[in-house]
């Protein structure tokens, strides 16, 4: 086996094995019946990852060296437009899911981001924009079109136990399918490049930048759902034990009526700073 | 090879349950079946209860166990399968197992894809041949146990399921859990203020048969012991103050209680230790309790469960509420925390809740914990309300949510369920005035931990006493797959010309067992409801509001 390929194939079982990829979140999901108010959530923060991703291809595609490159960001982002799909682009796909969880695409279009997706989007951005390409190809090529099926076959099940039909989910089945045969493009296009050391640590470190924002990304979904679920969580212990009089003060903070408008004006003005999708995407294009 | 052994986290980290505030004990479970394990093995027990969410997939990412074992119990079933599916994705080598109640009471839902096996019932022995047998056969994956009892496992597309195993005769001959391989969570397990607590177990079985209780046909109608001195070698050996004794009814057998003090006596052991056990033992053994509170006994956990002897018969509890309360008075005497367990249901009115609260408030109940009357899988009224479900999303069956449709509507329902924290809230503070005064020593040991318990509680009360908390964690869960669709409290109502108790047996035990004369009817119609008097608190509070309502008219 060439180093490209074996370099290809130790990668691919990195990010098999990435806890971006594995995240206990989607293993909850896989194995427990919730519900689709918890998919609205689910589906609010992560419409703005899918409307976002077509972006990152524009944009590596204007950086793109040669026309083998050239050839599989276009023909993703074909299908991102819509092949292979009736004619509708990924994003529409995902609204009429998150429409049907409950959720309101046209409200969530003009609104803020959330903290979650806007991390992700703006790590991406960062990555297909300032840093060398292979590490953006890395990024928007294995962090995603070989990572997404595995989440998704996490996805998918818990996604019809609660009751979506199938074309409901259509946006989760169809990337099964696509992203398999985009993974396969892009092999053999990666194949060409990762023929050096350095070419292999780009690819490897931008892959590696994209699932751990993932990681982070799941983490802040997970959140989100459970704050809906119960917002007045009792944070437990973390992974140290908390000293009696931090337990003291989180109680005293908690439980003053100051403390709590304190924090929910940090929030709203956190979240009042976070810009509309459009317009990170519209920033993101000019300065591309 | 390598050995992982998970404790799985409650999936909502600010999710009602009592290990958020209450109780948090060692996952002996693991301990126990990790003492089995050969020392050519290396054993690691991750405590997710304690450790950041991403460790888990660090750890089987980078260290790559070849087996991955987990415990469930009925509430914990989702989070056991994501340990195990994960296990699966990442490290797919991995024979991945499962055991506890819930595997064993309820195995068909751990028979899945990303699953190797399942262990039913006491684990040590089985465990110790898995191991070895997995350890011959990795090298070829093969991932067939035929011959293990006490296990199933996935053939095919076929669980083999193998014989039943005979239960361990001597508990003295399994090995002692190795609480080492949890040495980097000591002192982060606490009952209450007791922090920095040790658990153990002295005994397993039950020989009662309640049916809303699973223990009985886990362990077979069957109670084993420790012998005095094991128990005490591994009180002594615990570096803790406080030790938790995890029996499900360590006062049962008169004879091993005495040695048991006698032993304690002779070597002068001086540890704080709670258990479980029933009441009527503690009022029909005044003199034994003192003796046990003075080998160091501070803490009784009992199911106390109603304030209605119909209720209790109803329940096969074999207990009256006078025997409660006698209980709980030597209880209070002798300084011994009084922790009681009570159960409302889903056919209870405003009168029924105040009528409760009102009794703990009179026994004065240490630290009452107010839970609501469950079908758990595997209990006998599991069997004969099954079909009547709300949910079958275990996570609600917690004994915090009702799973069976409330005859009131639900929100009144759980505004009374709610209140339980702020009406019983007289007999908390009597009783541990009581407790401290009478037991000075106890008073100094808590008491550092006293501001960290109270300042954790606080918080989990302030969800606890916001009913809607209750029906956020059930919203779009109802009446979900599985349950039946739009069922309401008519279709559960329990009629009158149901068979009394004591008729022919209705509900099957299981078939190892002997099959008990069980009574259909749980809930009594013709059960007078208990006398309906406001606790004095709750009068209280509601003069005080009419009077603002008065002045704000
Ligand atoms: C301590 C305890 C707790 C602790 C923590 C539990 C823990 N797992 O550490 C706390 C206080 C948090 C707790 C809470 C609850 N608990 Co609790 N708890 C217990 C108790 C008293 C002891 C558990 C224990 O450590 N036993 C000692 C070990 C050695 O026994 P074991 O767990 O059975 O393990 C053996 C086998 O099962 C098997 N095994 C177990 N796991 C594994 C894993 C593998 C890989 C293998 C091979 C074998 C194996 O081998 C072990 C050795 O023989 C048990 C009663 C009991 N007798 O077990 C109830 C019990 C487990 N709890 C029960 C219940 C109902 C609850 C609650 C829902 C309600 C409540 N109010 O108590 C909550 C739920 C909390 C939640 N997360 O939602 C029920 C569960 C019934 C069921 N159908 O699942 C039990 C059985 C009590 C009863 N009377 O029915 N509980
Ligand atoms: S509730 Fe207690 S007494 Fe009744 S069977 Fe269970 S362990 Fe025994």
């Amino acid at each position: 086996m060439s180093s490209a390929r074996k370099f290809l194939a130790e990668l691919r079982q990195e990010i098999e094995s990435h806890v971006g990829v594995n995240h206990i979140f989607l293993n909850r999901l896989a194995v427990s019946p919730m519900a689709k108010q918890d998919y609205r959530v689910f589906a609010e923060n992560h419409y703005p990852l899918v409307c976002a991703f077509t972006s990152y291809l524009e944009l590596l595609l204007l950086r793109a060296p040669d026309s083998e490159a050239r050839l599989w960001l276009s023909r993703v982002l074909v299908d991102e437009y819509g092949e292979g799909s009736e004619g509708k682009d990924h994003s529409t796909l995902y609204a009429a899911y998150l429409n049907a969880a409950g959720g309101d695409s046209a409200a969530e279009d003009a609104g803020v981001l959330r903290a979650p997706a806007l991390e992700f989007i703006e790590t991406h951005q960062e990555l297909v924009r300032k840093r060398p390409f292979l590490e953006g190809l890395g990024a928007v090529g294995p962090g995603h079109e070989w990572s997404i099926p595995k989440m998704f076959d996490s996805i998918i099940p818990g996604l019809r136990r609660a009751g979506f039909d199938e074309q409901e989910i259509g946006y989760f089945t169809l990337h099964l399918d696509q992203d398999e045969d985009h993974g396969t493009w892009l092999e053999e296009a990666l194949a060409r490049y990762c023929d050096t050391e350095e070419a292999q640590q780009q690819v490897r470190r931008g892959t590696l930048a994209s699932l751990e924002a993932r990681r982070r990304f799941w983490d802040g979904v997970q959140a989100a759902v459970i704050r809906y679920r119960q917002p007045r969580a009792t944070r437990p212990d973390g992974p140290e034990p908390r000293r009696v009089l931090h337990e003291v003060a989180l109680t005293a903070w908690d439980g003053s009526a100051i403390g709590r408008r304190v924090e929910e004006m940090r929030q709203s003005r956190q979240q009042a700073q976070h810009p509309t999708l459009e317009a990170l995407l519209q920033r993101c294009r000019a300065v591309g | 090879m390598k050995i992982l052994l998970v404790m799985p986290t409650p999936y909502e980290t600010g999710r009602l349950g009592l290990e958020n505030s209450v109780w948090l004990s060692e996952p002996v479970a693991l301990t126990a079946i990790a003492a089995t394990v050969s020392d050519r093995h290396e054993v690691k027990v991750l405590d997710m209860r304690l450790e950041r969410e991403e460790v888990l997939a660090a750890t089987i990412a980078q260290w790559r166990p070849d087996l991955v074992g987990t415990t469930s119990m009925t509430t914990d079933v989702y989070q056991a399968k994501a340990v195990l599916r994960m296990t699966r994705q990442i490290a797919p080598g991995a024979l991945t197992v499962v055991g506890g109640h819930a595997a064993t009471l309820q195995p068909e839902e751990f028979q899945e894809p990303y699953i190797d096996v399942i262990v039913q019932g006491e684990g040590e022995e089985t465990f110790e041949q898995l191991v070895e047998r997995w350890d011959a056969q990795r090298d070829v994956q093969a991932r067939t146990f035929d011959g293990i009892d006490g296990l199933r496992y996935a053939d095919g597309q076929q669980w083999a399921v193998m014989p039943k195993r005979s239960q361990v005769k001597n508990l003295d001959e399994l090995p002692v859990p190795d609480r080492g391989l949890i040495d980097k969570y000591k002192g982060r397990y606490f009952f209450v203020s007791a922090r920095g607590m040790a658990s153990i177990f002295t005994s397993r079985g039950c020989s009662y048969d309640c049916n809303f209780c699973a223990i009985w046909e886990f362990y077979e109608r069957r109670t084993r012991y420790l012998s005095a001195e094991k128990i005490v070698d591994q009180m002594e050996a615990c570096d803790e103050q406080f030790v938790f004794v995890l029996d499900d009814n360590f006062l049962t057998n008169k004879k091993r209680v005495l040695a048991f003090c006698e032993e304690i006596e002779k070597r002068g052991v001086k540890k704080f230790w709670m258990t479980q056990g029933r009441t009527d033992f503690v009022a029909d053994n005044p003199e034994i309790m003192a003796r046990l509170s003075r080998c160091g006994m501070i803490g009784l956990l009992s199911g106390f469960e109603s304030n209605d002897d119909d209720n209790l018969e109803a329940l096969r509890k074999k207990n009256t509420w006078e025997k409660n309360r006698r209980a709980n008075d030597i209880m209070r005497e002798l300084g011994i925390f009084s922790t009681g367990i009570f159960m409302v249901r889903a056919d209870w009115e405003e009168a029924q809740f105040d009528a409760l609260y009102e009794y703990i408030n009179t026994l004065e109940i240490g630290i009452p914990l107010v839970t609501i009357l469950t079908p758990l899988p595997g209990t006998q009224l599991y069997r004969a309300y099954k079909d009547k479900l709300m949910t079958t999303d275990y996570r609600l069956f917690d004994l915090l949510h009702c799973v069976l449709p409330t005859k009131l509507p639900r929100e009144e329902f759980y505004k009374h369920f709610a209140r339980s924290i702020d009406d019983c809230d007289p007999s908390i503070r009597r009783a541990m005035k009581n407790v401290f005064v009478k037991r000075p020593d106890l008073a100094r040991a808590m008491a550092p931990h006293m501001p960290w318990f109270y300042a954790r509680t606080w918080r989990y009360q302030r969800v606890h006493r916001d009913h809607t908390s209750f029906l956020r964690d059930e919203e779009g869960l109802l009446n979900g797959p599985g349950a039946r669709d739009g069922l309401t409290w008519e279709d559960i109502q329990y009629p009158g010309d149901e068979p009394s108790i004591g008729d022919e047996p209705r509900i099957e035990a299981r078939e190892t067992l002997v099959q008990l004369k069980i009574p259909k009817r749980i809930w009594a119609d013709d059960v007078p409801a208990p006398e309906a008097k406001p606790a004095p608190r709750r009068k209280a509070l509601e003069a005080a509001n009419t009077q603002v309502q008065k002045e704000a008219s």
